[in-house]
């Protein structure tokens, strides 16, 4: 974001900036506990010869937690890859109009994958309980779907940031450099 | 339109998306979505979510963030500090003995971490400095840095070999000691690589560290006891079936996590570094993992793979003649796009053309790795080269590249001698028990 950027688009972006750092916080505590239950799990199977029945259940579900939140952290943090040919044979003329058709694809494909892990999640090809415990799955669908919500906000700013930028020199959030 | 049509348009559109920097995970997701969409309407959006929610709750998964929290403990608790200056006091005194050591110290690392990227960032920050002290050539030490941090996706534990077991169905355990022999053989390339770049031209390497005794060359290896005593225990506790590959995982992140703490470096600034780092290092690879999955069932639903395979075995062609093709495929594409889009793009469409042909999938995750590790130093876009360009600010990037040419050379015979004797990288799994 630059200081030409709209202050309602600094204002949403600071506000996504707290959510993701919400989901930094619970994703950093799920890998410590994804760390704990490893090692419980060993420690029971191997030294106490009794393991637990349905701990991978649980780890899984602790497993979606942090994906969710590395999947929008990764998005805040530029790292999801992409590939940048494009700068070798265009410059930011021809840049400025590919990251706006790039982005709107971008924030549709997002905004399916949302509704999709809303809406339509359970009830393909398995049961919405885990196999051991049959814990609902739901609760963990709505983070990941809330997750990519946020994701598609992500992009969505910078969608309207391009847009807004479109006759400047340089976009502020250039994607793959 | 037929769905073999259909596919074909998607891999164009696909490239399309790619070339116009659309986000690797995100471009095949929405190619994926949009093509079953295409071919069967009503299956399109729950298989985006089905895909999704399998990989999220994927339980062979669970080793990625534990693998990655192990090698950022490494990082700040100074264990692979101690690494290089182990490797250091054993070959430092010799003829391009600190860049050897460097080379030490990146595979020491790599068996920590699973990222290329993580093994060139904190190895380089301590060896540079170091070689810079010593005079030696800035494309040698660059170069150096570079290439051994590319050995982090193949020794384990490797993101590499995660994404194509799972892509694969192999088993991650049997895939990481595939990467093991392998691993070894690349790093005394890298070495003879630096030995023959010093023999002809001294210049490039002109003065050597003080040799040590005896009595500190131990003194310093046992410090680095904490390290090589993770590296065996996550390792060989793999290979003798005591445990799987997730809980070595979780052991070694644990033991990493408490040799951070008797070494007083959990600090707070610690703690955000590492869990910072693991989240997005994480996230990158969900994310492509999101969209390669339902790119493959995309896949699945044309028959595209069907078909080529069918080609494939009316054209008569051996399995070696296909694999050594798509490895040169694999170099061509590793100079202009990242190895993991390479890996997630192919993998769903090389498999069933090589299974019929009789080729072991294990070696090919192997062979396939080190050609993708070459990438990773090959201009115009090898991702190692800006990282450590990042540290060595003084350093031209064609200088970097230039230093680099020995040690893809490495690589490459790296290559040549696993496709002639294969059991170097089958030999562990094959002989792994349980």
């Amino acid at each position: 974001m630059s200081n030409n950027t709209p202050k309602s688009l600094h204002w949403v972006d600071k506000q996504l900036g707290h959510l993701t750092g919400l989901f930094a916080v619970i994703g950093s505590l799920a890998i410590l506990a994804l760390l704990l239950i490893i090692l419980v799990a060993v420690f029971w199977r191997y030294i106490l010869n009794d393991p637990i029945f349905g701990i991978d259940d649980i780890s899984v579900l602790v497993l979606a937690v942090v994906a969710a939140s590395s999947v929008i952290y990764g998005a805040r943090n530029n790292a999801h890859v992409s590939v940048n040919v494009i700068t070798m044979f265009f410059g930011r003329k021809v840049t400025r109009i590919t990251d706006i058709i790039m982005r709107t694809f971008a924030v549709a494909i997002l905004g399916v994958a949302s509704f999709a892990l809303f809406y339509k999640a359970c009830g393909f090809e398995k049961a919405c309980i885990t196999e051991n415990l049959s814990v609902e799955h739901w609760p963990f669908f709505y983070v990941l779907g809330a997750a990519m919500i946020l994701y598609t906000v992500h992009i969505f700013i910078q969608l309207v940031s391009g847009i807004y930028h479109f006759h400047d020199d340089k976009d502020p959030n250039e994607v793959a450099d | 339109m037929e769905p073999s049509t259909i596919g074909l348009c998607g891999f164009v559109a696909l490239f399309v998306l790619l070339f116009i920097r659309m986000p690797v995970g995100l471009s095949m997701m929405l190619v994926g979505t949009a093509g079953i969409f295409f071919i069967r309407s009503k299956a399109a959006v729950p298989a985006l979510a089905g895909e999704i929610i399998g990989e999220a709750m994927s339980y062979p998964l669970i080793i990625i963030p534990l693998f990655v929290v192990m090698g950022n403990l490494a990082g700040v608790s100074g264990m692979s500090r101690d690494l290089y200056k182990a490797a250091n006091a054993w070959l430092g005194h010799l003829k391009g003995g600190l860049a050897s050591a460097t080379i030490v110290g990146c595979a020491g690392f790599s068996a920590l971490s699973g990222s290329s990227l993580a093994a060139a960032l904190t190895m380089g920050r301590v060896a540079l400095p170091e070689m810079q002290r010593y005079k030696y050539h800035d494309g040698l030490a660059t170069g150096a840095i570079a290439a051994g941090g590319t050995l982090g996706i193949l020794i384990p534990p490797s993101a590499g070999f995660v994404i194509y077991a799972i892509l694969t169905e192999e088993s991650i355990g049997r895939l990481f000691l595939a990467g093991v022999l392998p691993g070894i053989l690349l790093t005394l390339l890298f070495i003879l690589a630096i030995y023959i770049v010093v023999a002809r031209d001294p210049s490039k390497a002109p003065q050597s560290a003080q040799a040590v005794p005896t009595s500190e060359k131990f003194k310093a290896l046992l410090k680095a006891g904490w390290i090589i005593g993770i590296i065996f225990l996550t390792i060989g506790g793999i290979y003798t079936g005591i445990f799987s590959a997730i809980e070595a995982a979780g052991i070694g992140a644990a033991l990493a996590f408490v040799v951070t703490i008797i070494r007083r470096a959990l600090t707070w600034a610690n703690m955000v570094d590492v869990f910072s780092s693991t989240l997005s290092a994480s996230g990158t690879l969900f994310m492509i993992l999101f969209g390669a999955f339902i790119f493959k069932t995309f896949i699945g639903f044309t028959g595209v793979t069907f078909t080529l395979a069918e080609w494939v075995e009316a054209q008569g062609f051996s399995g070696i003649q296909i694999v050594i093709a798509f490895l040169l495929m694999f170099i061509v594409l590793g100079t202009f796009m990242e190895g993991f889009a390479i890996l997630v793009l192919t993998v769903p469409l090389l498999q069933p053309i090589l299974e019929p042909l009789g080729v072991d999938m294990i070696w090919f995750g192997v062979l396939m790795v080190i050609v993708l590790e070459m990438g990773l130093i090959s201009p115009p876009v090898g991702i190692n080269v800006f990282v450590v360009k990042g540290i060595a600010k003084g350093v031209s990037l064609n200088t970097i590249f230039r230093g680099i040419w020995p040690f893809w050379f490495a690589m490459l015979a790296c290559v040549v001698i696993l496709l002639l004797v294969p059991q170097i990288a089958t030999l562990l799994p094959n002989t792994m028990l349980n």
